[in-house]
C-alpha cells in the first residue's frame, strides 16, 4: 500500500499543466488565480467582460455585504437579472456602485442599497454591468489569499531574489513598488457614486386637514409629518378681517395642533358676516420651525325651527349665540256651537338666548285647538320672522 | 581627490542634508493634508471630510458616505508613500551624520521622489473625488408645502484653513516637484562621484 501510495504520488508530481513544472503546479495554479483575479477585477469595471470580481466596501449593503466582501459577478447578458437581485453598475470606470434592482422602469432601472433610507436616482439599463452571483466574506478570501502568497513566497523564493535582482537599482525597485501598490488599490477599491437623496430623508410636513369641533371653541388642525415631529405651539393667532386676536393652542399628539378659539372670533366674523377667517401658527418641530396660515370656513345659517308635540325645537347651526328677542303665542280654540275657530288668547313671552351649535326646547302651555307661535330674531344684520303652528290634539 | 571631486562632495554634502530633511518635510505635509479635515460641513449636515476619515452627522444621526469611505482606502497608498519619505529622510540624515555610508538612503530618495510624482495626479484626483462628491452635501431642507413655511436648515460646505488651501495643485505640484529636483540633483551628484571614482 505504502510502495502504491507513493508511486502515486510520483505520477502526481510529473503531472504537467500550461506548462507547470513537476512538484511547482499547487503554487503556481494558486499565484495565477490570484493574478487572474486582480486583472479580472480590473477588466470587468473596464469592459465587459464575462466574469467580475469587485470587493465591497462602506455599508450601503449591509448587513447583506459587508465592507471587504468579495463579490462574483456574471454579465448580465448570460444570466439576466430581475427585481431583488444585486447588480454592479458603473457610471464610468471609476465609478461603480453594488445595489439592489427595486424596480425596472422600460430602458430605466432603479436600485436600492439595502442599508439606504432611499432609491438610487434612476439609471439607464445599460450601466449595469453584472448581476452578483456570489459573495465572499472578507474573512475567507483574505485568509486563502494570504495563504497563497505566503506558499508562492516560500515555494518561490529564489525566484522573488533574482526578479528583484534584475532591477538594476533599488530606486527602481520603490518606484515599481509604489506604482503596483496604487494601481492595485485603484483596481480593487471602486469608487462609489454618490447622491444626498440615497442616504438621507429629507423631512417634510404637508397639512391634511383643519377641522372646527362644535361647539367651535377648538380647531384641530392636522398635518401628514415625515421624519419630523411637533415640539411645541410657539404662536398663536386668528386673524379676522383686519384684527388679530390671540389664542392659545398645544398639541395633543405629535401631528396635529388644537387651537382654542376666543370666543369672539366668531361674534366679530358674525358682525361683519365674514365666511372665513385665518388661524396662524408658529410651530416648533424637532429639526427646525414651521409658520403656517390656514384659513377656516364657516357658514352662516338661520335658525332651524320644527315642532314635537306641544314644544318649539329651534337649533342653532351657528358658532354665535342667537338671540331671540320676541315671542308671541296665539292660542286658537274652536267654537263648536259656530263652527269657527277664534283668538282664545295672546301670549307674549320672555325672550331667550340659543346658544351656539346648540338646541332650545320651547314648551308651549296647552290651551284651546291649537296654537301659533311667532318668534323675532335679527340675522346677518335683518331680521327674521319665523311662525309655526302647534296642534295640542 | 581631484579638485572637480571635491567639489561634487561638498555640493553632495549639502544637497544630502537638503534632499533628507525635505524628504522628512514633504512625508509629514502630506501626512497632514490627507488626514487633516479638508472640507467643513455646516448646518443641518455637519462634520468634516479628511482623505482619511470623515465623520457627518445629519440631525445627529451619523451619515455614512461609501464615496468617502472608498477615498479613505485609496489614501492608503500616499500614506504608506508619506510614511517612506520621513522614514528615508531620517534615515539619511542618521546616516549622514554618524559618518556612514549614505549612498542607499540617497538612492531611496530618489526612489521616492520618483514615486511622488507618479502619486501627483493620483492625489488630485483623490481630491476631485471628495470635492464632487461633498458638493451634494450643499442642501437646503426649506420648502414651503400645504402647511406653511417650513423652516429645516441648509448646510454648506468650506473649505478648511490651510489644509483645505494647501491640498491644491498650486501648493502641491511645486512642494514635490522641489524634492524631485533636489532629489535628482542629490542622485546625480552621488553618480558622478561613483564614476569619477570608478575611472
Amino acid at each position: 500500500m505504502k510502495l502504491c501510495g507513493l508511486r502515486s504520488a510520483k505520477r502526481l508530481g510529473s503531472f504537467s499543466f500550461l506548462g507547470l513544472r513537476r512538484g511547482w503546479g499547487f503554487t503556481r495554479l494558486a499565484s495565477l488565480i490570484f493574478l487572474l483575479l486582480v486583472v479580472l477585477m480590473m477588466l470587468g469595471r473596464f469592459v465587459d467582460f464575462p466574469l467580475s470580481v469587485s470587493l465591497v466596501n462602506g455599508y450601503s449593503m449591509y448587513p447583506s455585504l459587508k465592507p471587504g466582501d468579495l463579490l462574483i459577478g456574471l454579465h448580465k447578458n448570460i444570466v439576466g437579472y430581475g427585481i431583488r437581485d444585486v447588480v454592479v453598475w458603473c457610471s464610468s470606470p471609476t465609478y461603480c456602485t453594488v445595489h439592489r434592482v427595486v424596480e425596472v422602469r422600460g430602458s430605466y432601472v432603479i436600485t436600492k442599497g439595502d442599508n439606504n433610507p432611499f432609491e438610487d436616482p434612476p439609471i439607464p439599463e445599460s450601466l449595469v454591468k453584472y448581476k452578483v452571483v456570489l459573495a465572499i466574506p472578507s474573512m475567507i478570501w483574505l485568509t486563502a489569499c494570504f495563504t497563497c502568497l505566503c506558499l508562492y513566497l516560500v515555494r518561490e523564493r529564489g525566484r522573488v531574489v533574482r526578479f528583484m535582482r534584475s532591477f538594476r537599482d533599488v530606486e527602481e525597485i520603490v518606484l515599481v513598488f509604489f506604482i503596483v501598490i496604487g494601481l492595485a488599490t485603484v483596481a480593487i477599491v471602486p469608487v462609489h457614486y454618490f447622491t444626498i437623496e440615497s442616504v438621507i430623508a429629507k423631512p417634510s410636513m404637508n397639512l391634511r386637514s383643519v377641522k372646527i369641533l362644535d361647539p367651535g371653541s377648538l380647531i384641530l388642525v392636522n398635518y401628514v409629518l415625515k421624519d419630523l415631529n411637533l415640539s411645541s405651539v410657539t404662536g398663536c393667532l386668528i386673524k379676522v378681517s383686519d384684527q388679530l386676536i390671540r389664542c392659545s393652542a398645544y398639541t395633543p399628539t405629535s401631528d396635529r395642533v388644537a387651537v382654542m378659539v376666543p370666543p369672539e372670533t366668531y361674534a366679530i366674523a358674525y358682525e361683519k358676516g365674514l365666511s372665513s377667517f385665518d388661524v396662524l401658527l408658529n410651530l416648533t418641530l424637532d429639526k427646525g420651525f414651521l409658520i403656517g396660515s390656514y384659513p377656516v370656513y364657516i357658514s352662516w345659517s338661520k335658525l332651524s325651527v320644527s315642532v314635537n308635540g306641544s314644544s318649539l325645537i329651534l337649533s342653532n347651526p351657528n358658532y354665535v349665540p342667537i338671540n331671540i328677542t320676541y315671542v308671541r303665542v296665539t292660542y286658537i280654540s274652536y267654537d263648536e256651537k259656530l263652527g269657527i275657530y277664534e283668538v282664545s288668547r295672546v301670549e307674549e313671552l320672555q325672550g331667550f338666548t340659543v346658544g351656539p351649535k346648540s338646541t332650545y326646547v320651547l314648551s308651549v302651555e296647552s290651551g284651546g285647538h291649537h296654537a301659533y307661535v311667532m318668534i323675532k330674531y335679527s340675522f346677518m344684520g335683518g331680521e327674521v320672522i319665523e311662525q309655526k303652528r302647534i296642534d295640542f290634539g | 581627490m581631484s579638485k572637480k571631486e571635491l567639489i561634487l562632495v561638498r555640493r553632495l554634502r549639502k544637497l544630502t542634508i537638503l534632499a533628507s530633511a525635505y524628504s522628512v518635510f514633504l512625508g509629514v505635509f502630506m501626512i497632514y493634508l490627507v488626514a487633516t479635515p479638508v472640507y467643513l460641513v455646516e448646518g443641518v449636515v455637519r462634520g468634516y471630510v479628511a482623505l482619511t476619515r470623515y465623520e457627518l452627522l445629519f440631525y445627529d444621526t451619523p451619515l455614512r458616505c461609501d464615496t468617502f469611505t472608498s477615498v479613505s482606502l485609496l489614501t492608503i497608498p500616499v500614506l504608506i508613500l508619506s510614511v517612506f519619505l520621513i522614514f528615508t529622510g531620517a534615515l539619511t540624515l542618521y546616516l549622514f551624520f554618524n559618518n556612514r555610508d549614505f549612498h542607499t538612503g540617497i538612492r531611496l530618495i530618489f526612489g521616492g521622489a520618483l514615486s511622488s510624482q507618479a502619486f501627483l495626479g493620483y492625489i488630485f484626483a483623490l481630491v476631485k473625488v471628495v470635492s464632487t462628491a461633498i458638493a451634494s452635501l450643499n442642501i437646503n431642507l426649506n420648502q414651503v408645502t400645504s402647511a406653511g413655511i417650513l423652516y429645516l436648515g441648509i448646510s454648506r460646505v468650506s473649505l478648511t484653513y490651510p489644509a483645505g488651501y494647501l491640498l491644491s495643485p498650486l501648493t502641491l505640484l511645486p512642494a514635490i516637484l522641489t524634492y524631485v529636483f533636489l532629489a535628482s540633483a542629490t542622485y546625480l551628484h552621488e553618480t558622478l562621484i561613483e564614476e569619477l571614482k570608478t575611472s
